[in-house]
């Protein structure tokens, strides 16, 4: 089971080129998409799940091509949460995962049997004749969660599943991506570098559209390594001078003064010293 | 298909439908009973029009249409086809029900033919009508992607066919035949001509549904 992408290209009818000569190979379990709003991120799903085609470059789904005649096979395989589902809401989530799997073609027994062990699963079972409207927004997530799994498709796509929710439904979907990651690929884009730090191995940055880098999680850190500092007792004046010149990923007023993370190749300074890189740091050093 | 009554017939839809014909019987005066379906036929395709006019775009509008989009197209097209039909039969209800409210303005009746038969031809009548315009706004949002360019487009038909540019039409091809022109307007609903131009509005209108059917089938529209 895997995804290939060679050299995807998307360009708008306005010039504007959102994703621009990307490649990578996606295979199961979860794997990030790392990158500020605006990255491609969003355009490079929408490749992924048939709804864009791009200008150039070839997808490959177990080996099956991206194309128009077979689009219908291909999205049999994929389920979708995008990064804003509205939500029937007139209908109850249970009336809508009913209607959507209709949609999707499924059974009606089948679509019930999936339904409850999905409702049961994302803890939705006594919220399942709600009005969508009722809702909080952590749980219309969970139900769009649902609906892309629904179908039980082999690939799971998700849009930026965690923003605008409380740490503890952030990591209830993070949780609940990773359970579901065992027996497919989830692919999953965020720009919550925490979010990524918690589910995979595997990711992608991408920057401007695009692909600054694409692996293991543990390789991008060990290239940030020796490039991250932790600057202490920093004066205003000084600080202001360093956030001209470097990239800060953290910065703290202590009883000493400022304490400063930078993120350099070179050692910024005497009050200085090198510390371990994490995720975030990786991620600024390589979009720097 | 009870899901999709909920979808296409939402509350306000159905409140503002049956205030719409209410208002109308209340604010059109009329003087004989045969003037109830002329004084209705038109201003029902106006809410046709209105009605009918998101029945995919709220896809888009409620921020659905992706998860709609990868879904197999023969069960798109059946669902809003649904939607569509589901639409039309609230609205023949609402007109034929409508129709009674205009008996508070005591309309005369001095020809023979039964309140219940002209009744009965005003019903199809509103069904040409519903149908052609509901399918006509349907089609045109659809095509340009677009709530009010394809409303806005319609208007311009309706306007059109209900002025004395459109009574120049044979009545064959005429859809707002049933409301007469002229000085003989009363009596055209009893002679029952009208039934082609309703016919041809409604050949048209499925001709544009299919449109709007291979529309919904092939392209896929990424919004800005």
């Amino acid at each position: 089971m895997a995804i290939k992408g060679r050299d995807i290209t998307v360009t708008f009818q306005n010039g504007t080129r959102a994703v621009d000569h990307v490649s990578f190979q996606i295979e199961k379990g979860i794997y990030g998409l790392l990158g500020e709003n605006g990255a491609g991120k969003t355009t490079l799903m929408r490749v992924l799940t048939t709804l864009l085609k791009p200008r150039e470059g070839t997808v490959l789904l177990n080996d099956m091509e991206y194309k128009e005649e077979s689009y219908e096979k291909i999205r049999r395989e994929i389920g979708y949460l995008p990064q804003e589902l509205g939500l029937y809401p007139n209908l109850t989530v249970r009336e809508t995962l009913e209607y959507m799997g209709g949609l999707a073609g499924m059974s009606k027994a089948r679509c019930r049997e999936r339904l409850d062990y999905y409702l049961e699963k994302t803890s939705l079972s006594e919220h399942q004749n709600k009005k969508n409207r009722q809702l909080s927004g952590g749980m219309k997530r969970r139900v769009g969660l649902i609906q892309a799994l629904l179908h039980d498709p082999q690939v799971l796509v998700i849009d930026e599943p965690t923003t605008g929710l409380d740490p503890e439904e952030r990591i209830r979907i993070r949780n609940l991506l990773v359970d579901f990651s065992r027996e497919r690929i989830v692919l999953f884009s965020t720009h919550v570098v925490e979010d990524l730090a918690a589910t995979c191995n595997q990711l992608a940055i991408m920057k401007k559209g695009r692909m600054v880098y694409e692996g293991e999680m543990k390789k991008l850190m060990e290239k940030a390594k020796g490039h991250v500092w932790l600057c202490e007792g920093i004066k205003e004046e000084e600080a202001g001078e360093l956030m001209k010149k470097y990239r800060i990923s953290s910065k703290i007023y202590t009883e000493r003064g400022l304490q400063l993370k930078i993120v350099s190749e070179k050692k910024p300074g005497l009050s200085c010293s090198p510390i371990e890189a994490g995720l975030e740091d990786a991620y600024i050093y390589m979009t720097g | 298909m009870k899901y999709n009554v909920k979808i296409a017939v939402p509350f306000y839809k159905g409140v503002y439908s049956i205030l719409f014909v209410i208002i109308l019987a209340f604010v059109r005066g009329i003087s004989d009973v045969r003037e109830i379906g002329a004084a209705m036929d038109a201003n029902i395709a106006l809410l046709a029009m209105v009605f009918c006019a998101d029945g995919y775009y709220q896809e888009f509008s409620g921020g659905r249409w992706e998860v709609f989009q990868l879904c197999p197209g023969k069960r798109k097209w059946q669902t809003l086809r649904q939607r569509f039909f589901l639409q039309v039969i609230w609205l023949t209800i609402i007109a034929m029900a409508g129709y009674f409210v205009f008996y508070w303005q005591r309309p005369e009746k001095s020809f023979e033919t039964s309140d219940m038969v002209l009744w009965l031809w005003f019903g199809l009548a509103a069904i040409g009508s519903i149908f052609f315009f509901g399918s006509l706004s349907f089609t045109l949002v659809n095509l340009w992607n677009n709530l009010w360019a394809g409303l806005g487009i319609s208007v311009i038909v309706w306007s059109l066919l209900n002025s004395t540019t459109g009574q120049r039409l044979p009545e064959a091809l005429y859809v707002f035949a049933y409301g007469g022109t002229g000085t003989g307007f009363l009596d055209s609903s009893l002679k029952g001509n009208w039934i082609w131009g309703k016919l041809s509005a409604m050949l048209l209108g499925s001709i544009l549904l299919l449109l709007g059917g291979w529309k919904v089938k092939k392209k896929v529209w990424i919004p800005r």
